[in-house]
């Protein structure tokens, strides 16, 4: 069977490009992030965002941001919500841990 | 470092995030070093060029001559300065990428062959469709060119529209299909156009750069996989930023067209995307395209631009993360809503008061903008209502100057809202400030009591005005100058609204200054029945063909 040539080898080939290396660090960054709170998830299940804030020391506003992304995405849903308006959320599909 | 590497501090500085850099020389009549404000200018001048050499604008350099009692004028010099700065937008983002387009960008190829319409409509958004819809049912071939991926604008971004409170994306999604099917409008997404040339009578010639997707539209299936895989996340700009997005993504559900496209300045070439397309879509070899289009007649419908809300620094917009502004807010009402429910950004939680600040950068003279943004009003009496809708148990809270509710039921929901309970208090907001709780500290002055009050909210909304988008537009005319009014908006014939200085070319919508959606629709049919006038007098003189065949494809 014949190897696929794929477009973006075409074009790093032509172009010789790279991605900058400020854009590759900020994508490892948020792929950490985005890792420590599905990992905080997976193995607390139902937390707010405070919660998972405490468990992974990434201040508040950012794994709200990551938790609204990955509810959009499907993988994160609310359950409850708290008597002082926070939501709790879980991994879809996941038992309550 | 030694002292001639000053310039290099500069750039260090600009390389490291910082978006601006001032410096304050001393004045000419300094006594430790009289020629203080040379050298430093010899200073700047090359960090200057250092910039300009490496993609970065120059003009986030500025250099002043200060000394001591010079304090208004700096603080005049500062925010000058601040709001080019924000203009610029953050440097960050910029220094990513933004040179792999540029390269890709020198490999655009013209097409050949020939391109006649009897219209080009520029702007997808609701004036625009509708001007173009009007025409095609008349039996006009129509172009409508849209810069961004999907047509729909502001409109679909919309909770609901006031003061009927009908679904705002349940009036502009069958208007963007019906676009997207009329067998007399070619639409053109991710398109620019580059310039125009106003050859003659009914004779235009226009030069549109069609962007690539990355994604070749007939094999897409909008199944979003590619979006799935990719794992570059950035904020998402359709929903002004509350949430992420992909570097491979599709702008929205109901997006006409609803194809992916590959933000190529933000994407690390891990090839993710490409393997995982079930319809082997994805195609980075796609180039650039430059066609030019005849066109008869042109309809410049390309909206409102919002007030960048950082501009009025003393509001914390983009440093407190709880105030945020009313399009922000309309995303949080709508049904495509980036969050679960209305939350502030903070924390994740449901805010039980919310204070509405209004006329921000609208009847303000300090941001260059003295006139009424005539919307602003309406928008957040409705969005009060929405609130108290979503969460009955909220008080709202709506600090204004005065209330204008002149139109057509205007008066009655404004009534309406007051007795839901919407609080309304005429005062001045002075500041805004973060409090360590999450919570927002408003400073105003009561004008009822003549007093400085406190107040304390969950979460800050500011209601921005709505400022010309025609710059880019007009810049790009040759052959004739389209007049503006002193903020920029297209001036129309009283006489003939819609009709430009310019002999067949109208405008429609925001364009001509800032309205609500039903007067921006009034405005495009007429725009469109204005067109078609004058279209049919250039052919009843003969100066175009009966019928314009030529056709581009989608
Ligand atoms: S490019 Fe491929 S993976 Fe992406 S939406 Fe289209 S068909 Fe799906
Ligand atoms: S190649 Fe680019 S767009 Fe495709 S998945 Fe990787 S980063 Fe995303």
């Amino acid at each position: 069977m014949s190897k696929r040539e794929f477009t973006l080898d075409k074009l790093k080939r032509e172009l010789g490009i790279q991605p900058p290396k400020e854009l590759t660090e900020y994508v490892r960054e948020i792929t950490t992030i985005r890792s420590k709170i599905i990992n905080c998830l997976r193995k607390d299940g139902e937390l707010t965002v405070k919660d998972i804030s405490l468990k992974t020391g990434l201040p508040e506003n950012i794994v709200f941001w990551h938790l609204m992304t990955l509810f959009k995405y499907g993988i994160v849903e609310p359950t409850e919500k708290t008597d002082d308006g926070y939501y709790k959320y879980r991994l879809r599909g996941e038992a309550h841990g | 470092m030694f002292i001639n590497d000053k310039p290099k501090w500069i750039v260090l500085a600009l390389e490291s995030g910082f978006d601006g850099v001032f410096v304050a020389a001393d004045g000419t009549d300094c006594p430790y070093l009289r020629d203080c404000t040379e050298r430093t200018a010899r200073h700047v001048k090359e960090a200057q060029e250092l910039l300009s050499g490496k993609g970065i604008e120059p003009e986030r350099v500025k250099m002043a001559a200060i000394c001591s009692v010079c304090g208004e004028a700096f603080s005049r010099l500062i925010n000058d300065f601040y709001s080019r700065l924000v203009e610029l937008g953050p440097i960050r983002v910029r220094a990513m990428g933004g040179d792999i387009s540029q390269k890709i960008l020198e490999r655009a190829e013209l097409v050949q062959g020939s391109f006649e319409y009897d219209v080009v409509v520029i702007g997808g958004g609701i004036a625009g469709m509708e001007a173009s819809l009007d025409l095609a049912e008349m039996g006009f071939k129509v172009l409508l060119v849209e810069r961004e991926p999907t047509i729909g604008g502001k409109m679909f971004l919309l909770s609901k529209v006031f003061p009927t409170l009908d679904c705002a994306s349940c009036i502009s999604t069958p208007k963007m299909a019906a676009v997207a099917h009329h067998p007399n409008i070619d639409l053109w997404t991710y398109s620019e156009i580059t310039r125009i040339d106003v050859k003659g009578r009914g004779d235009f010639e226009i030069t549109i750069l069609r962007k690539p997707r990355f994604v070749n539209e007939d094999l897409c299936t909008g199944c979003g996989t590619c979006e799935e895989v990719c794992p570059v996340i950035l904020p998402k700009e359709y929903d002004y930023g509350l949430r992420g997005r992909k570097a491979a993504y599709i702008p929205f559900d109901t997006a006409v067209p609803k194809k992916a496209v590959i933000d190529i300045d933000k994407c690390i070439f891990c090839g993710q995307c490409e393997r995982a397309c079930p319809a082997s879509a994805i195609d980075f070899t796609q180039r650039p395209r430059i066609y030019r289009v005849k066109a008869h007649a042109i309809i410049i419908a390309t909206g409102y631009r919002l007030f960048p809300a950082e501009r009025k620094v003393q509001y914390g917009y983009g440093k407190v993360p709880n105030v945020i502004t009313a399009m922000q807010m309309e995303r949080l009402l709508s049904p495509t809503r980036p969050f679960n429910s209305v939350l502030r950004p903070s924390d994740g939680k449901e805010p039980s008061s919310i204070g509405y600040v209004l006329c921000v950068g609208s009847r303000d003279r300090t941001v260059g903008n003295p006139r009424c943004s005539q919307v602003c009003c309406m928008y957040s009496i409705k969005q009060a209502q929405l609130i108290l809708g979503a969460l009955p148990l909220a008080d709202v809270t709506i600090y204004y100057m005065d209330i204008r509710a002149y139109g057509k039921g205007f008066e009655e929901f404004y009534q309406k809202a007051k007795a839901m309970g919407v609080k309304f208090v005429r005062g001045r907001v002075a500041r805004i400030e973060g409090l360590p709780n999450g919570n927002v500290r408003v400073i105003y002055e009561d004008i009822d009591e003549g007093k400085v009050k406190l107040a304390e909210h969950d979460l800050v909304v500011l209601s921005v005005g709505l400022l010309p988008n025609n710059d880019d537009i007009l810049s790009k005319i040759h052959g004739a100058k389209i007049a503006v009014d002193e903020l920029g908006f297209i001036v129309t014939d009283p006489s003939a609204p819609t009709q430009t200085n310019v002999e067949g070319i109208f405008a429609a919508g925001c364009a001509t200054g800032p309205k609500d959606i039903p007067d921006t629709i009034l405005e495009a049919a007429s725009a469109a029945a204005r067109c078609a006038a004058y279209l049919r007098s250039l052919r009843q003189e003969k100066v175009v063909p009966v019928e314009v065949v030529a056709n581009g494809g989608r």
